[in-house]
């Protein structure tokens, strides 16, 4: 088997650390898969999800999580994941992901200023993305 | 002398204020753990980031990024500062010597517009009437990643419209030994990413997607609220340590005091006793000679 090992570090804890098939990653230009020795590169990450194939004691187990803006590295089959925060689908509380969805239409309603209106579209996405992660996947033998 | 009631009331008193002292003194011990345990979880993301800012930042060459100089010398006409006071005192110098540094940089840069965390820090400069920025008011105590978000964005706010084009950040660093530092957050200048930080120069070449100035926008914001972070967390541990410090010290003090009153107690009492006696045989003998 070809594996790389995958770090991803939150802002809040460091959330994984181990060997991985596959990944795919949201990136500013869409899904972005990642094999294992893929060229170095970075990029930039944007919410949505993220999809890993893992490798553990010689099994493979795919997880699904919900990831937030930050950037991915890739160096000598090594991949680097920093995002503000990751959650999997059993960790989001949906009811709070919705009233944050709600707040942050009511904020992207108001006349705001250019970096105001940023973070509230910013906001917006993660809570669209963290539902999704949840209505989708929860519940389901990964 | 003073009479043993006296003495025996301050004794009393004293041992209050101990108790109250080693109070503190336990309370920010437990209070320092539970920070430090929330920083170790957050340090590795933040140690990484840093790394990898620093390193597209010095492959990337000039980048058009708003949070970059535009070239080096450039001067920047309004100047902000985040100063880190505590909210409360009894901390030995902590706060004295952050607001000795914020008076420092106010000095040197005239016109200073001041973004104070802590309630002492306001307190003090409502006191010496020095205009501090309104709607600015966070606490110091338990500093969260989300708190940090909001000074950040608030911060940001402030530079995007122009009202700031340069922050500095004010703050109290524990792995120095508690030193006030003065460090600028933005804009990013390219003198700043000193060499020999970096030990591991980019030895690799990378693939930049989409580019690297669409990645440290990407990312920016997280690096920013990420150093604001770390440095209310330091600071609220060196504002620990100091009053850890303070209260040892305070506790030290009342046991010498407690001593050396102990021991006037005890003279006082002895010194009442004697007295008595005399009083007593000398009354004693009185009698005996007018019965004779």
């Amino acid at each position: 088997m070809n594996t790389f090992t995958l770090s991803v570090l939150a802002a809040d804890r460091p959330f994984y650390e181990g060997e991985c098939l596959s990944l795919v990653i949201p990136t500013t230009l869409g899904q972005y898969g990642i094999l294992a020795h893929h060229l170095n590169m970075i990029a930039a990450v944007t919410p949505g999800i993220l999809t890993a194939r893992l490798w553990e004691n010689g099994r493979e187990r795919t997880a699904i999580a919900a990831v937030t803006a930050g950037i991915a590295k890739i160096e000598n089959n090594k991949v680097l994941i920093l995002v503000d925060s990751i959650e999997k689908p059993e960790e989001i509380d949906s009811r709070r992901a919705e009233r944050e969805l709600k707040a942050a239409q009511k904020a992207l309603k108001k006349q705001a200023s250019h970096i105001e209106h940023s973070l509230a579209e910013a906001k917006l996405l993660r809570a669209i993305n963290r539902l999704k992660v949840k209505t989708n996947y929860t519940d389901k033998d990964l | 002398m003073t009479s043993s009631k006296e003495i025996r009331d301050r004794i009393n008193g004293i041992a209050e204020t101990k108790k109250i002292t080693t109070a503190m003194y336990l309370i920010s011990s437990t209070k320092m753990h539970r920070v430090r345990n929330e920083l170790e979880h957050t340090r590795p993301y933040f140690d990484a980031l840093r790394a990898e800012v620093r390193r597209m930042f010095r492959a990337a060459g000039s980048t058009e990024s708003k949070f970059f100089f535009p070239d080096d010398n450039a001067v920047p006409e309004n100047t902000g500062a985040i100063v880190i006071t505590a909210d409360k005192g009894l901390a030995g110098g902590y706060n004295m010597n952050v607001l000795k540094a914020a008076e420092k940089l106010s000095e040197k840069i005239p016109g200073l517009k001041l973004y104070v965390v802590g309630e002492y820090g306001r307190h003090y400069y409502a006191q010496h009437r020095r205009e501090t920025e309104p709607d600015f008011d966070f606490s110091a105590e338990d500093p969260t990643l989300h708190l940090s978000r909001d000074i950040c964005s608030r911060i940001l706010k402030d530079f995007e419209t122009g009202k700031i084009d340069r922050v500095y950040i004010i703050y109290t660093d524990m792995k120095t030994g508690a030193e006030v530092k003065t460090t600028r957050l933005i804009p990013f200048h390219r003198a700043a990413w000193r060499p020999e930080e970096d030990p591991e120069a980019p030895a690799t070449e990378f693939e930049y997607m989409p580019s690297v100035a669409a990645i440290l926008d990407n990312i920016v914001l997280s690096y920013i609220t990420g150093f604001i972070y770390s440095a209310l967390v330091d600071s609220y541990c060196a504002e620990l340590t100091a009053r850890m410090e303070a209260m040892n010290a305070a506790g030290n003090n009342a046991d010498e005091m407690l001593a050396e009153l102990k021991l006037n107690y005890q003279r006082a009492r002895q010194a009442a006793i004697t007295g008595e006696i005399t009083e007593i045989t000398a009354g004693a003998k009185h009698k005996r000679t007018e019965a004779k």
